[in-house]
């Protein structure tokens, strides 16, 4: 060390020149830092979980995409719609945008006057305020619009502008900026909102900015006025000042030279830097100034000699303590751990080299009897006295107080939500907020069904977990699928309100979709669908509900492996098991709405339903049966032209055949026989075509009579059922059935509850590995393991009353609390080094405990003080930022300072004095 | 619906006619008449679609075509013959707003709105206005000759509707049969999709090209048209382009 601070002297030009290039390379460097916060790229991509949502969101494109929210005046009045409509198209023109999807070029189905129309509403924008009030009418009706594209009350609309899933997250914040220019531009909407990830990064990016040109210069200048308090000289606080402005510029430097983006999280690394760093500056500078020779060179080497190891001894432990976080499994914690070990790094290679090479122009001395810390030795000694007097009660004190505090900390929670990281007051948070009270959500879990996606049953089954999860959680808004597109689909086009058994059905209104954009509900191939449940978020305990929920509603309700059974050619053993089968459906729907539902009732009126022929319901109703066949014959001019007593004639011959038990046959001799060969030629197939929709109708009907009586459903909900037990073709459940599928959830607010749940086990593993290297390191330095046990006990419970304080004042931990477990292990055990140095010292000139207590305290005290005051100073400068976790961190790392300093001082002597001597002797190796 | 199923038989089915137009009008009345110059048509075809990232679709599918030109009324009625998941479905156009569709396993014909005018035809990147503009003189417009040489001329034609889908198409149509070989479609001024067709082909003295394909500008999709059989003037009576006809499982024709 000595020789190391005459090298320095001598070299004390290049150094600072040297320094100095390189601090101004390293602020250009550290002026392109990115901020990029994207949840799915906190945890390795290759981890099971995350890799599982990467691929449906990037099948299903959800993983990178923008959700505008526009408030118009006048949602429904042509100019807003043909604004939005313009808006739309011309997104879609913008390089680097992959799709957009609006209400005004989502697909429209209407059906008016017997016309169906299959659409887009640019194509039929209103004209008058009549048309506008009749659309809003239709839209406000639509499952498909209402609550997804417009919100509830009418006035919001919502898009959806997806960019490429192979976009950089750079690339995503560049284009992401220019859509929402544009849209800002040209948007006529008197509100616009961004929520997604990639608005959710150009805010942060700005929001980073704004505070690190805030936090940084801020945080400078409290330490700097503390220490200029406390030492009253320029070089004092200045030095040290200059040390942790370089070893903080550094470090972001190489965030961007190693390529490496910031997450919200990260900032606080420089402020850290200068909280932390300034302290190694003091004890050079200060030492420095100390050292009486008039030499520089002789001061330097003094000045390392004496203090160059202990000033890296506590570094090292800083820095072993923040490199703990490496065990944290979460990117931006683990790169936190390291950035700001590097930074801590820095700001002890700038103490040991550039502040000595500047501090050696220094011709300055502090007097000895000037220092601060001997003018008024009674107090502290006064005070160590008292405290080793009641050495007992101030140790129960501070136990007591720590225990009421650890009390508190199974109220711990951990949760990573960006909403919770960045506190209320920001355009993130307010962006949320629009679109939970609007839209009832801005996030969706994902029920992802691998399968073939058009398959009757997979469909049903999409239904049921939309079903369970709108009817399960308060933190689902409702959903969006494939199964209710094709069941708007059904309704609009045949009036029943469904999901159809047949698979042949499915596949004519699939194929009327062909052309519309469902990429986001179902694959090119149509081997995946998914559902896309929309959540607000708020609670991640309600998304874990909801997932379990899911998951269980799933494994007991859904079929894993079924076969279709054909009631039209069933045996009984086949009637059956399709009655089982309905049964099982029924109790699962019933399941889904939150239905208490009878087993028996419901297999009671399945049975009747599935068992009931079509001869019999023809029978039972031949009169209506006639009369719906010739309507349907009549709206097509089938019957134009014939005379009315040809009509009445074909109706009657119809009443007469389903009376006597319908055959085919029967059917066609009897309009033979009354309107003709040549007409029953043309009729007859037609005729018989519509019958299998008739039955249909008739067993609805039947099965809406029965199903109305058992008392637990709504009148939507026995309209739907019934349809469901007049479909002839039933799913049931089969071991060697050759159709499956299976479901998964995923989706942002899951991973972000995994990887919450890994904080908590990672905060406890750094911890621990953060503890097992500090007391190897006090250990060694102090050559006993029993010092480095007892150098512990003030660092643990300086922990436990911080765990305390967020249990409860509701801290959660997150990206950025994480780090002050570990941190607080590295900075308190600083204050340790400290008292066992010169507990060491002391003991080794009065060979007495209780008397090199006293002294050590008495001697080190005031620094200490001044070092947790001037730290504090630091950290009490994130309370001006407008991200919440900073403000948290600022909470918590002031208590550590404070409380670290007060366990130091009030826990550690006591412990210490219960030793006696002798061991101190062996430890120090001192004789008697 | 009908005017999918003229273009397509202008396309397919134009009458070798060697003529001088000396307007854009004329050239593109010379088109017109030339392709409605049949009673009835019946075309098999098969439809390709090709998607960035997707699987292709094929279709084959059927279309019969009622023209007199007397009353000048035109009816059209398209069934998808393959494959199995469609096989049946069935369009029929008896005039504007007199459009219907059927689905085979409802067994249901449901009236379909005009408004499909300018959607996608089975999913390709056809839409119905798209042909509509090539080849009728009703579709109001300006239609220029932009450059003419021995072989082709180009035309400029600016749809006058105002909710016309494009803003421009540019044609180049081959003199020597008079059919279009390219058409680029425009969309606010920028190229938007363009048509190529190929493989020129006499039918019983008309010229058809057997390969159409249509291409989207941004690389997105490709449709292919590719002609299996074409047959003129059957003796398919009116009668037949008529929703009772939607519902039979087997077409005599």
């Amino acid at each position: 060390m000595e020789k190391l601070g005459r090298w320095i002297a001598k070299y004390r030009w290049p150094i600072i020149v040297l320094f100095i290039i390189f601090t101004v390379f390293m602020i250009y460097e550290a002026s392109k830092v990115q901020i990029i916060d994207d949840i799915t790229k906190y945890v390795p991509s290759n981890d099971p979980q995350i890799s599982f949502f990467k691929k449906v969101a990037k099948e299903f494109n959800m993983n990178n995409f923008i959700l505008v929210g526009m408030e118009y005046h006048d949602l429904f009045s042509e100019s807003s719609l043909s604004n939005l409509a313009k808006l739309t198209g011309k997104l879609e023109d913008l390089p680097g945008v992959t799709s957009v999807l609006s209400m005004t070029n989502a697909p429209w189905v209407e059906s008016a006057n017997g016309t169906v129309r299959i659409s887009k509403i640019e194509k039929i924008l209103p004209k008058t305020a009549k048309e506008s009030a009749a659309l809003k009418k239709q839209v406000m009706a639509s499952p498909l619009f209402k609550g997804q594209f417009v919100s509830p009350n009418g006035h919001s609309t919502l898009m959806i502008v997806s960019l490429p899933s192979s976009m950089t997250a750079v690339k995503s914040v560049e284009t992401t900026k220019r859509i929402e220019n544009y849209i800002n531009a040209n948007s006529t909407a008197e509100k616009i909102y961004y929520t997604g990830i990639p608005p959710s990064n150009v805010s942060a990016r700005s929001m980073a900015i704004k505070n690190l040109m805030i936090l940084i210069p801020l945080a400078l200048l409290a330490v700097a006025a503390v220490l200029f308090f406390a030492f009253r000289n320029v070089q004092g606080f200045v030095l040290p000042l200059l040390s942790v402005i370089v070893s903080s510029t550094w470090v972001m430097g190489l965030i961007h030279l190693l390529g490496f983006t910031m997450t919200l999280a990260n900032i606080s690394i420089p402020v850290i830097v200068i909280a932390l760093g300034n302290a190694y500056g003091i004890y050079i500078v200060n030492k420095y100034m100390e050292e009486r020779d008039l030499d520089h060179s002789v001061r330097l080497s003094h000045t390392l000699h004496d203090i160059g190891f202990a000033v890296i001894l506590s570094a090292t432990t800083t820095v072993a303590s923040f490199l703990s976080l490496l065990t944290v499994n979460i990117r931006p914690v683990k790169y936190f751990g390291i950035f700001t070990a590097i930074g801590i790094l820095f700001a002890l290679i700038t103490n040991i080299f550039f502040t000595p090479a500047l501090v050696s122009f220094s011709n300055k001395h502090i007097s000895k009897t000037k220092d601060k810390t001997s003018s008024k030795p009674g107090l502290w000694k006064r005070s160590v006295e008292g405290i080793l007097r009641h050495r007992g009660l101030s140790m129960a004190m501070v136990l007591v107080i720590v225990g009421i505090f650890g009390i508190f900390i199974w109220k711990i929670k951990s949760d990573m939500r960006l909403s919770i990281l960045l506190g209320r007051n920001n355009n993130i948070v307010r962006s949320l907020e629009y679109f939970d009270n609007h839209f009832k959500g801005h996030d969706f879990v994902i029920a992802d069904f691998k399968g073939t996606a058009t398959d009757p049953y997979l469909l049903r089954a999409e239904n049921l977990v939309s079903l369970y999860a709108e009817n399960h959680s308060p933190s689902v808004g409702g959903s969006y699928s494939l199964a209710k597109v094709i069941r708007e689909m059904n309704n609009k086009f045949n009036d029943q309100n469904y999901l159809p058994g047949s698979s042949a059905k499915i596949q004519n209104l699939w194929f009327l979709m062909q052309g519309s954009d469902l990429s986001q509900l179902v694959n090119s191939a149509a081997t995946g669908t998914i559902v896309q449940i929309k959540v607000n978020p708020n609670s991640l305990e309600d998304i874990k509900k909801l997932r379990k929920g899911l998951d269980s509603f799933v494994a007991s309700n859904i079929y894993k492996r079924y076969s279709y059974i054909n009631l039209n050619s069933a045996n009984p053993e086949e009637l059956k098991k399709a009655v089982g089968g309905m049964d099982l459906y029924v109790e699962a729907y019933a399941t889904a709405h939150g239905l208490k539902a009878s087993p028996k009732i419901i297999d009671g009126v399945v049975s009747k339903v599935l068992a009931v022929s079509d001869k019999q319901l023809l029978k039972d109703s031949s009169t209506m049966a006639a009369s719906n066949v010739t309507d349907y014959l009549n709206s097509f001019g089938m019957l134009t032209g014939l005379p009315a007593t040809t009509v009445s004639s074909v109706k009657n011959a119809m009443i007469k055949a389903f009376s006597a038990g319908y055959t085919q046959n029967a059917l066609e001799n009897a309009l033979s026989d009354s309107i003709g060969p040549d007409n029953e030629q043309a009729l007859a197939p037609v005729i018989e075509m519509q019958l299998t929709n008739v039955v249909g109708t008739l067993r609805t009907n039947y099965a809406k009579e029965l199903l109305s009586s058992v008392g637990f459903l709504n009148t939507e909900e026995v309209n739907f059922l019934s349809l469901i037990l007049s479909d002839r073709t039933v799913p049931v459940p089969s071991e060697n059935g050759k159709h499956s599928f299976k479901i998964e959830v995923t989706g942002v607010p899951i991973v972000y509850n995994y990887v919450s749940n890994m904080l908590m086990t990672a905060q406890y593993e750094s911890m621990i590995i953060s503890a097992i290297i500090v007391f190897v390191l006090l250990a060694l330095q102090m050559s006993s393991i029993w010092m480095g046990v007892v150098g512990l006990i003030p660092v643990i419970l300086t922990v436990i009353f911080n765990f305390g304080i967020m249990g409860i004042s509701g801290i959660t931990l997150n990206a950025i609390t994480i780090a002050i477990a570990s941190m607080t292990i590295g900075v308190g055990v600083d204050y340790v080094v400290q008292v066992f140095n010169r507990f060491k010292i002391e003991f080794k000139k009065c060979g007495n405990t209780h008397d090199a207590l006293v002294e050590a305290i008495s001697t080190s005290g005031r620094g200490l003080l001044f070092n947790s005051i001037s730290s504090s100073a630091g950290f009490a400068i994130l309370q001006t930022s407008d991200i919440g976790g900073l403000r948290q961190f600022g909470i918590l790392a002031i208590s550590t300072m404070v409380v670290a300093f007060v366990l130091a001082i009030f826990i550690l002597p006591p412990i210490l004095s219960y030793v006696p001597d002798g061991v101190y002797r062996k430890i120090f190796k001192t004789k008697e | 619906m009908k005017k999918i199923l003229l273009v397509l038989s202008a396309i397919f089915a134009v009458l070798a006619t060697v003529s001088f137009a000396v307007t854009g009008e004329q050239v593109m009345d010379q088109m017109v008449n030339t392709n409605s110059n049949f009673k009835t048509q019946k075309t098999q075809m098969n439809m390709t679609i090709q998607a960035k990232g997707q699987q292709d679709k094929n279709y084959s599918l059927v279309i019969y075509v009622y023209n007199n030109k007397t009353s000048g009324k035109k009816y059209a009625l398209i069934r998808f013959t393959s494959p199995q998941s469609v096989k049946g479905l069935s369009f029929l156009s008896l005039g504007k707003d007199n459009e219907y569709l059927y689905m085979p396993a409802y067994h249901r014909v449901e009236r379909v709105a005009g408004s499909l005018k300018n959607s996608k035809f089975a999913g390709s990147d056809f839409t119905y206005s798209d042909l509509s503009l090539l080849y009728s003189q009703k579709e109001s417009g300006k239609y220029t000759i932009v450059t003419e040489n021995s072989d082709e001329y180009v035309l400029s034609i600016l749809p006058s509707d105002s909710n016309a889908e494009y803003s421009k198409l540019m044609m180049n149509v081959v003199k020597s049969h008079m059919l279009p070989t390219k058409v680029q479609f425009y969309k606010d001024g920028k190229l938007y999709k363009t048509l190529y067709a190929s493989s020129l082909k006499e039918v019983n003295g008309r010229w058809i090209f057997k390969n159409i394909k249509l291409e989207m500008a941004n690389g997105s999709s490709k449709t292919f048209l590719t002609l299996a059989s074409t047959k003129f003037n059957l003796n398919i009576p009116v009668s037949f382009f008529s929703v009772r006809t939607l519902f039979l499982p087997v077409l005599k024709y």
